[in-house]
């Protein structure tokens, strides 16, 4: 893309295609560098992914390359203390003297044992290095850090349970009717934001009916129909009642789809598990054309039962959808208007909305094909799955798709990649959907995982049914016998995650990450885990990275394209003398422990190569880039080398409808009645009983889900408000807090230092728009902040931006500004939901005027 | 017929060594060698391995000279004419894969 010189003195002016990496979404961009200096990024036209969008944390990014605050140098520890705040005294060494002292310590431990590693990294672009490398040293202990105590625990498992995939978005091209909950989708701040965001703007202005249920009026919100107000952690019941109106008042539900695609015929006993035959041990159904039970699977079925009640092996049975029917009527919309503070009305209108856009029965052909059309439907996010009881609160979510049969189909919700060019979903235990083992590298949900006396820090092992369980990371590094591990961990590899900024209770982590003896971080700057390191390696900015795939296919990739579609990032500007990528520094490390024999195998099946790709276990010296035109070749085909993907910077191959829609084309169900949460929690109970823990609650271990209160929907007194945190479209996460431009955008926000409160219940406080208050939580944490009083927040509820209050020295733009959200939330395990791991962040605070 | 077995991640945790030679009938298949590597390195190796009902987890994979058996044929495949097997315990974390 080089272009000639346009003006005298310029002795270079390209722009080279590249992707962010700003947030994990991965946006394409087109670098513009003249003579060597980066003066602009804007989004790359030629990537389906962002539609030739940049947002203003991309356009920004030039100014992180050239912050001044950068490492450029490894650094040594010299202040033995490590806390909060505690300065380490950090003085520079040399590239050899950091990777010899670390390569020596880490081969030290991992002679005693390998599991007192912990590895833990965000770099979704690189993760199949970095889990080659944790697993070549020998250590299950990895984690992607304290992000996912909130994200994503009520999230992904529903979806890799019911779509086989990592996450599922709205195909908002063909929805006339979609309900977000807790979620804002298509508003800049969500997976995939600006690939959705376009679309969904398109789809409001053909007349595509939009509500959003959220504590307040939200980005997207804002742009709604309706907006409806609902108390926090209560979005499991309002499902709940929603489904109850569907199902028992209005008789709106896709029969069809139940039949053949759920396991809601599947006959269930009075045990709440399936009739099985009593040979084969499949679960049986009740044709109505010949009345008598067959296996599921049985070509004579003709008809199965979804209603009524059955003898069958000798017992009263039942069909799974036949029981959700009647457990729904528990939440009849008066009840939940008491839960959620939603009126009846309201929830019987949105549900009897919801149901007639459905248009059950209807059909649509795309590309020749002809498929179900249910142009409605309901997209949850991190709103129901930061809550004691998130998996509860998702699959309740996930059955409101699921009764009106809007579960990958074309104006329903669609998983990002479930079936691809190579891969798809294979039919699991009982008929039931499996993630594609290709793509599904999380502790997988289905089939479950049996629970057992823990060996790893996260204790994965009691939470057969989650994705991670990132939660129970601190407490077992603070308590390792409460879980029976009977090894410590002496070291840590930290990168590209912030765990202190990201984790509950900062001080409480401080002493969690100081009790380990040797941590290393890589990072651009001081960050607040970086201050608690004991060697520091200079990482590079995106700007300088290769990374091939930066985008990976199971997370940043629109579900409804018309391409399958990988970019490269490629290094737009050099980096510091001697900084390198942080992947070619483990290489070094692998090498250097002894372990690259074990690396290369890991590498090989990690990143699929095929021979001759493939990296023979014996060799040694193998570069970077040599790594990576192996892994574009294997992948792309033998003449699509590195070079070639770093030219084009957008490989794109056509996506068949059959990979976008792809439910009707398996013969796998997902699960309408969870019997299989069952047999899990039966499981947990029995480990937790043999080791002695007393207090570990398997109560939502159930097949249909209910709703419980958070531990702060019960809590009364002076801290009387829920204090949330929203998003706003220019940060993500922590880090782009410290970015000038950034800051900047954020100082001119009235709100960003701000705690919103209701017009009404400030009133009622004596606090006026303005005043400056504290705000105090039930952990004794104190911010202040100021107060700004709206309409557009529920009368329960107080609100912070973000992820701000940063501590450290190295972050300077960031340091000393605004409420960290995260320091208001108690860390208990007690709060922490015992099946998807979720930690609650439902908290209770007090906010009380200063006076003058 | 002799096949060399070699352990790779943290399933050495259960095997205690890194590799080991087997002597196995011929005919012996991906499942009846796992069976086998089971029986002889305990409850621990099996419940790494294997999810609730005997199925493979998405992190156990098991390579045949190199090749993933799910593309060799699955764990029916017979493993006459291979040489070396390995099993490999994947940590997973949220990184990327394509």
């Amino acid at each position: 893309m080089a272009q000639p010189a346009i003006k005298s003195g310029i002795r270079e002016d390209v722009w080279i295609p590249t992707v962010c990496y700003m947030c994990f979404n991965g946006c394409a961009l087109l670098a513009h560098r003249v003579n060597g200096v980066v003066v602009k990024v804007e989004g790359n036209p030629d990537s389906p992914h962002s539609n030739g969008k940049c947002c203003a944390k991309g356009n920004a990014a030039v100014m992180g390359l050239y912050n001044p605050n950068r490492i450029t140098t490894p650094l040594k520890r010299t202040n033995p203390e490590k806390g909060l705040g505690v300065d380490p005294q950090f003085i520079p060494i040399s590239w050899e003297e950091a990777l010899s002292v670390t390569a020596a310590r880490l081969k030290e431990i991992r002679d005693r044992d390998p599991r007192r590693l912990l590895f833990t990294s965000f770099d979704i672009s690189t993760g199949p290095f970095g889990e080659a490398f944790a697993g070549a040293f020998g250590t299950h202990n990895v984690t992607s850090g304290p992000a996912g105590y909130f994200c994503g625990n009520g999230v992904h498992p529903i979806t890799w349970m019911n779509h086989g995939t990592f996450y599922a978005e709205p195909d908002v091209d063909h929805c006339k009717y979609l309900i977000l909950i807790g979620s804002q989708t298509g508003a800049a701040v969500h997976i995939n934001p600006l690939g959705m965001g376009p679309r969904m703007a398109e789809s409001r202005l053909k007349g595509m009916k939009l509500v959003v249920v959220d504590p307040m009026c939200s980005h997207m919100a804002s742009k709604a129909n309706d907006w409806i107000p609902i108390r926090p952690g209560t979005d499991g019941a309002f499902a709940l009642g929603m489904l109850d109106v569907l199902l028992n008042e209005l008789g709106i539900y896709d029969a069809p789809f139940i039949k053949q695609h759920t396991n809601g015929a599947y006959l269930v006993g009075p045990d709440g598990k399936y009739v099985r035959h009593p040979e084969t041990g499949k679960p049986l159904v009740w044709d109505t054309a010949i009345n008598t039970p067959l296996e599921f699977d049985d070509p004579k079925v003709i008809d199965p039962a979804i209603g009524g009640r059955f003898e069958v092996e000798g017992v009263q049975a039942a069909p799974g959808f036949q029981l959700l029917k009647e457990h729904v009527r528990a939440y009849p919309p008066e009840r939940v208007e008491e839960i959620t503070t939603i009126p009846a009305a309201t929830i019987r209108r949105i549900a009897g909305e919801y149901g007639e856009a459905a248009s059950i029965g209807s059909k649509i052909v795309i590309d020749g094909v002809e498929l179900p059309y249910r142009p409605a439907h309901v997209d949850w996010g991190r709103g129901p799955s930061s809550h004691k009881h998130a998996m509860a609160n998702g699959v309740a979510i996930q059955l409101l798709n699921t009764v009106i049969g809007a579960v990958d189909v074309p104006g329903g919700h669609l998983g990002i990649s479930g079936s691809g060019p190579d891969w798809e979903p294979y039919v699991g235990p009982d008929g039931l959907l499996a993630p594609s083992k290709d793509i599904c590298v999380f502790w997988q949900p289905y089939p479950p995982r049996k629970a057992k006396k823990p060996e790893l820090y996260e204790v994965p092992e009691l939470f057969p049914l989650a994705v991670y369980s990132r939660s129970m990371l601190p407490e077992n590094l603070l308590h390792p016998e409460r879980y029976g591990l009977d090894y410590p961990i002496e070291a840590m590899i930290q990168s590209r995650n912030n765990l202190m900024m990201q984790a509950a209770a900062p001080e409480l982590m401080a002493k969690v990450f100081s009790r380990i003896p040797f941590t290393v971080s890589f990072a651009n700057a001081v960050e607040s885990t970086t201050e608690l390191a004991d060697i520091v390696f200079p990482d590079t900015h995106f700007l300088e990275r290769l990374d091939p795939f930066a985008n990976p296919i199971r997370r940043s990739m629109l579900a409804n394209c018309e391409h399958w579609y990988w970019m490269v990032r490629q290094p737009v500007s050099d980096p510091p003398p001697g900084v390198r990528h942080w992947v070619s520094v483990l290489y070094d490390l692998a090498e250097r422990i002894g372990i690259l024999p074990e690396y290369h195998r890991m590498i090989n099946r990690l990143l699929k190569l095929k021979e001759p790709y493939q990296l023979d276990p014996e060799r040694t010296g193998y570069s970077y880039e040599d790594l990576m035109d192996r892994w574009c070749r294997s992948r792309l085909g033998p003449d699509y080398s590195l070079e070639h993907h770093m030219d084009t910077g957008v490989y794109k191959e056509p996506k068949d409808v059959r990979h976008v829609y792809q439910r009707s084309f398996l013969k796998c169900r997902i699960p309408l009645y969870h019997e299989f949460f069952i047999k899990a929690g039966e499981d947990v109970r029995r480990v937790t009983a043999e080791m002695g823990i007393k207090d570990w609650e398997t109560e939502d271990y159930e097949a249909l889900p209910n709703w419980r209160p958070c531990p702060a929907y019960e809590e009364k007194g002076a801290h009387n408000l829920f204090l949330i945190n929203y998003k706003v479209p220019y940060h993500a996460q922590s880090y782009t807090y410290d970015n000038v431009w950034l800051d900047d955008l954020t100082q001119g926000y009235p709100d960003a230092r701000s705690v919103l409160i209701n017009t009404d219940t400030a009133g009622r406080m004596g606090i006026a728009d303005g005043d400056d208050v504290v705000i105090e939580s039930t952990n004794g944490y104190r911010s202040r902040a100021i107060a700004r009083v709206v309409e557009t927040i529920h009368p329960e509820v107080a609100a912070i931006m973000g992820t701000q209050g940063h501590w450290v020295k190295g972050q300077p733009m960031a340091r000393g500004k605004g409420v960290h959200w995260n320091a208001m939330l108690v860390y208990d395990t007690k709060r922490i939901d015992k099946v998807s791991a979720a930690l609650d962040a439902c908290v209770k605070v007090k906010v009380e005027k200063i006076s003058p | 017929m002799k096949i060399k077995v070699v352990y790779v991640g943290p399933i050495r945790t259960h095997t205690r060594t890194a590799e080991e030679v087997l002597e196995v009938a011929a005919g012996t298949t991906v499942s009846g060698l796992l069976a086998l590597l089971c029986e002889h390195h305990g409850d621990g190796f099996r419940d790494s391995i294997f999810l609730d009902g005997g199925h493979l987890a998405n992190f156990a994979r098991v390579l045949l000279d190199g090749e993933d058996q799910y593309e060799a044929g699955g764990l029916e495949r017979n493993l006459d004419g291979v040489q070396e097997v390995s099993i490999l315990l994947i940590p997973s974390m949220a990184g990327g894969r394509f």
